[in-house]
């Protein structure tokens, strides 16, 4: 499926029902072997990787790197890690990490805790809402941009003018949602 | 203020600020800067930005200055400094790279045509279905959706057919009282260029790999036959020979 150098095979536990699940580098290998753990290594280990030719349908989630160079169609969520999306990515999901890097193709709404970056070759059609979005000339953008502050800022007194969506885009929440998003 | 009081038809030229501004009461009830005003930028500062002083802009900003937590749709490449100015001036900001997605349109319509067996009935292919069938997948969102729309020169790329069906769709989008600000090239442009919004009175224009090529070199005439649907406009011809027109809804 996807592969991680320098890290012993090990059979993929049997409680996962995601279709294929992608583990995060923090699991430890196989926990009822008796075999002794290695030292952990000196450099970070590398993210997982899911290469060019293969598709996952369903849900990721974990806390680790992720590197997606294949296609994706349901949810990615990485709490704490960082999601790049190849420049031959296909993800159709609704993505959430700490940072997010686009090289290739997103379609559905993307949310990042600290910031999300599109590069030249990026395309997303969508959502995008970080705290930092950095955006390469060439990238393709369709899609609803917001920017969370730190801070709350104070409601004004004029009225909140209903967010548009558009229509049949299924990625995008409804109305009420996005005005409490803006708010 | 009355809103109608703000408006006036004016066509303005070069270089040449909007005529006589009536006072308007400074209503903001939002603690940002006021938008046409100098986000702390000189105009000094932004021509060291390679910048070029945008009457269009400033006015357009205007216009759309006491609109509280607005929508604003952009329609060109899609810029990080754009997105960036609008966000500070809360407001929502949605981005849709419409020359691109033209692009891309053109080239599937095209094999489409090209994968028909011999024989097979052919649909219509004539620029105003084919307008009509882009507009069917593309800018899709309800009626009264955005306060401002940043069209660029979009329509000089576009074939006349597809901008006469396409201004009565943008026209829907705004709401009463938003604006438009749209550039026309007053000679076949020779680059394609991206446009940024450095400051509340300039734009960068950065030249660009064309994504379709120009259609149309659009007269005074055509373009306020185009914008029939708005109520007022204002146009501006810069040195560069850039025409701007801001229209109120």
């Amino acid at each position: 499926m996807w592969r991680k150098q320098d890290e012993p095979k090990a059979p993929s536990p049997s409680a996962q029902t995601t279709p294929k699940p992608v583990p995060s580098a923090s699991q430890s290998p196989a926990t009822n072997q008796t075999v002794s753990v290695a030292a952990p290594p000196l450099s970070a280990p590398p993210a997982g990787h899911l290469t060019r030719l293969l598709v996952v349908k369903g849900e990721i989630t974990g806390k680790d790197d992720l590197f997606v160079d294949g296609e994706v169609q349901g949810k990615i969520r990485l709490d704490a890690g960082k999601l790049t999306i190849g420049p031959d990515g296909r993800v159709t999901a609704d993505v959430e990490a700490r940072e997010v890097v686009v090289r290739g193709e997103v379609r559905g709404k993307i949310k990042a805790h600290d910031r999300v970056q599109i590069a030249a070759t990026g395309r997303v059609s969508g959502e995008i809402v970080a705290r930092l979005i950095s955006i390469e000339e060439g990238a393709e953008v369709h899609a609803r941009v917001n920017m969370e502050r730190g801070e709350e800022r104070p409601r004004s007194e004029g009225t909140l003018s209903a967010a548009p969506k558009p229509v049949n885009n299924a990625v995008v929440p409804p109305t009420g949602e996005l005005a409490r998003v803006n708010a | 203020m009355s809103f109608m009081s703000k408006f006036r038809t004016v066509s303005a030229v070069a270089g040449g600020a909007a005529a006589v501004r009536p006072a308007y009461s400074r209503n903001v009830r939002v603690p940002a800067a006021p938008l046409h005003a100098p986000g702390g930028a000189s105009t000094q500062t932004a021509e060291k930005n390679s910048g070029r002083f945008s009457n269009g802009l400033k006015e357009f900003l205007w216009q759309i200055e006491d609109i509280s937590r607005g929508s604003v749709l952009d329609l060109g490449a899609v810029s990080q400094a754009t997105i960036t100015y609008f966000i500070e001036h809360n407001f929502k900001v949605y981005t849709e790279d419409l020359l691109a997605a033209w692009g891309a349109f053109l080239e599937y319509e095209a094999g489409r045509a090209r994968s028909l067996p011999a024989g097979a009935e052919q649909p219509d292919f004539s620029p105003a279905a084919r307008a009509s069938r882009f507009l069917a997948a593309n800018l899709r969102y309800p009626e009264d959706s955005f306060d401002a729309v940043l069209l660029w020169d979009v329509l000089d790329y576009m074939d006349r057919e597809m901008a006469q069906l396409f201004l009565p769709r943008i026209c829907s989008l705004i709401r009463e009282g938003g604006a438009v600000l749209a550039i026309f090239h007053t000679r076949p442009p020779e680059q394609f260029q991206r446009y940024r919004v450095l400051d509340a009175h300039n734009l960068e224009l950065v030249p660009a790999p064309a994504l379709v090529q120009p259609k149309h070199v659009y007269q005074n005439r055509e373009i306020q036959e185009l914008f029939e649907r708005f109520r007022t406009s204002k146009t501006f011809v810069g040195r560069d020979q850039l025409r701007e027109g801001v229209f109120v809804k």
